[in-house]
């Protein structure tokens, strides 16, 4: 948590030197990204909200466990496939991701969950059948490639027995409360917890945006390896919401397909914004391990099934 | 945090999400399409905080309750949540403007048009004369389409003036998805008249400059005969 502060501290004291460096526009700009980014994820935060308040109230926890094959290792596929049915943002997924595991779900179906959901969902695949008219094989690629993370993060979760921790339970209202002002209470605590780390990403996020030009990203487009790496980065970094990035990486023309691919399946898998939600939720250590291992498998599917299907 | 701090919170942030989509300030920062999703968001953020006010304040046998579970809750709330009061700062004080030429100047070229949105773009050039077009549909026909409709047609374009290193100047307009994160630009060089100041909304008047844009590494220019101040239109991008 103090790490998230630090960044806080250090980007406003930043701020600060960087106002009498930086020209005016270039502050502006950062403050229109900004508000786009907050104005744009906040209906989305708060319809996720709403959905796992849905999930805490409804759902009884031997519901869930009729609904979900007991054999963790069956359940996580079954939890991909259940992405396609959640048309959302990421931000949306982790407060539904964290109100699963509270009713007994195994973690690692929940992060299947979290993963698949903004990844494999129809606006998402249309997005991107707009964004590249006439290659139906990109769409193909990229499901497959983003339910292959979710997958393989969930068994690999399962393998290395993570335990993830709640941080945030909610104030439990044992009684004298109904049913209506347990749901709205879960829904303030829910958004009241994860929108500060929202706006902490979007901060971050529109500096990228800002004051990294693009022609530095696409400098290194020649080189197979690094323009891989750079996508991937780049994807993490400037944290769009996964129904528009397919438009960002159509209009990275100097990128191979497979780094574009790499570049779409990162990002609604992984990057600044959630990290920094999914570190406020499960807390740092969850954080630090989840994070890097997103990323790897993320990477990795997308060179593979790039490199078959593009 | 203390419950009622929660309570401001919640209350400022919808309230803001309303004025914007109320004012027509949503438009600086996201699509036309998140007007509904935006207000509604404003309202059930405006009514969360509203419904906790009423029942605390009509059941006072759940208030002298729920008091160690407010102290929990407040033990809880992660500090990050007071960031949470910057965005309604920054719209009320900074009240940042819609993208312009600084963005533009760095953002990357649109992608290539859907073939739907080519045959809409391409379809046969009204009678008028001049002809109104838009910045991106000009950019289009002249690249994608090697600008057969376009020799001996007078043109309109409005746009923002945005420069280059080589001393070129532009008529700009940027596109955006879903917010301004994601913007992408469309620009035409504009030639024959001497360049008005960065940002500044024109009307440019003149015809395109045969076979420009037609090659790769080219840019579409047109040839103005006239250049006029214009305002901004109501939503910035195209």
């Amino acid at each position: 948590m103090w790490v998230v502060f630090g960044v806080v501290i250090v980007l406003l004291a930043c701020q600060r030197l960087l106002v009498s460096h930086v020209d005016h526009a270039a502050l502006s700009t950062w403050g229109t990204i900004f508000v786009a980014i907050v104005v744009q994820s906040t209906p989305f935060l708060v319809g996720g909200v709403l959905l796992a308040s849905v999930i805490a109230t409804v759902l009884s926890e031997r519901v869930v466990r009729r609904m979900i094959p007991s054999n963790p290792a069956l359940a996580v596929p079954v939890a991909g496939l259940a992405g396609i049915a959640l048309p959302g943002c990421e931000c949306a997924s982790v407060p539904v991701a964290s109100s699963l595991m509270s009713r007994g779900v195994a973690p690692a179906v929940a992060l299947t969950f979290l993963l698949a959901a903004p990844a494999v969902n129809p606006v998402v695949l249309v997005s991107t059948a707009v964004a590249f008219p006439g290659r139906p094989e990109v769409v193909l690629a990229r499901f497959v490639a983003s339910l292959l993370t979710s997958v393989l993060v969930g068994w690999l979760w399962l393998r290395l027995g993570g335990r993830v921790p709640l941080l945030n339970p909610r104030a439990a209202h044992a009684h004298g409360a109904g049913a209506t002002q347990r749901f709205l209470d879960n829904v303030r605590h829910d958004f009241v917890h994860a929108a500060g780390f929202l706006v902490l990403g979007a901060m971050l996020a529109a500096a990228v945006n800002t004051f990294v030009p693009r022609h530095v990203v696409d400098g290194v487009a020649g080189h197979v390896l690094l323009a891989i790496v750079t996508m991937a980065a780049f994807a993490f970094v400037v944290a769009l919401c996964s129904e528009a990035d397919a438009f960002v990486a159509a209009s990275l023309t100097a990128f191979s397909d497979t780094a574009t691919l790499v570049f779409m399946v990162v990002g609604p898998a992984m990057d600044i914004k959630l990290a920094s939600m999914e570190a406020g939720q499960f807390g740092r250590a969850f954080a630090l391990r989840f994070v890097p291992l997103v990323l790897t498998v993320a990477v990795g599917s997308g060179c593979a099934i790039g490199w078959w299907l593009l | 945090m203390t419950r009622a701090t929660q309570g401001v919170l919640l209350t400022l942030v919808g309230a803001v999400l309303i004025r914007i989509t109320v004012d027509d300030t949503y438009l600086r920062y996201v699509n036309t399409w998140m007007r509904w999703p935006v207000l509604l968001c404003g309202v059930v953020l405006v009514l969360l905080s509203v419904s906790d006010l009423v029942t605390s304040s009509r059941d006072p046998r759940s208030e002298s309750d729920g008091d160690e579970d407010r102290e929990d809750v407040a033990h809880r709330v992660p500090r990050a949540a007071w960031l949470l009061f910057l965005p309604p700062l920054v719209i009320f004080f900074v009240s940042p403007p819609a993208l312009g030429a600084f963005l533009a100047e760095r953002a990357t070229e649109a992608p290539p048009p859907s073939s739907g949105q080519l045959d809409s773009m391409l379809a046969p050039l009204p009678d008028e004369d001049p002809v109104e077009m838009g910045v991106t549909e000009f950019f289009v026909r002249a690249v994608y389409d090697q600008g057969v409709s376009l020799p001996e047609r007078r043109v309109s374009l409005v746009g923002f003036v945005s420069l280059d290193e080589d001393g070129h100047w532009y008529v700009t307009r940027l596109g955006i998805n879903c917010c301004a994160a994601d913007a992408t630009v469309t620009r035409v060089v504009v030639r024959g008249a001497d360049a008005p100041p960065r940002d500044q909304w024109v009307r440019v008047t003149g015809t395109w400059v045969d076979g420009s844009g037609t090659e790769e590494d080219t840019a579409p220019a047109v040839d103005a005969e006239d250049v006029t101040t214009v305002e901004a239109p109501r939503y910035e991008y195209e």
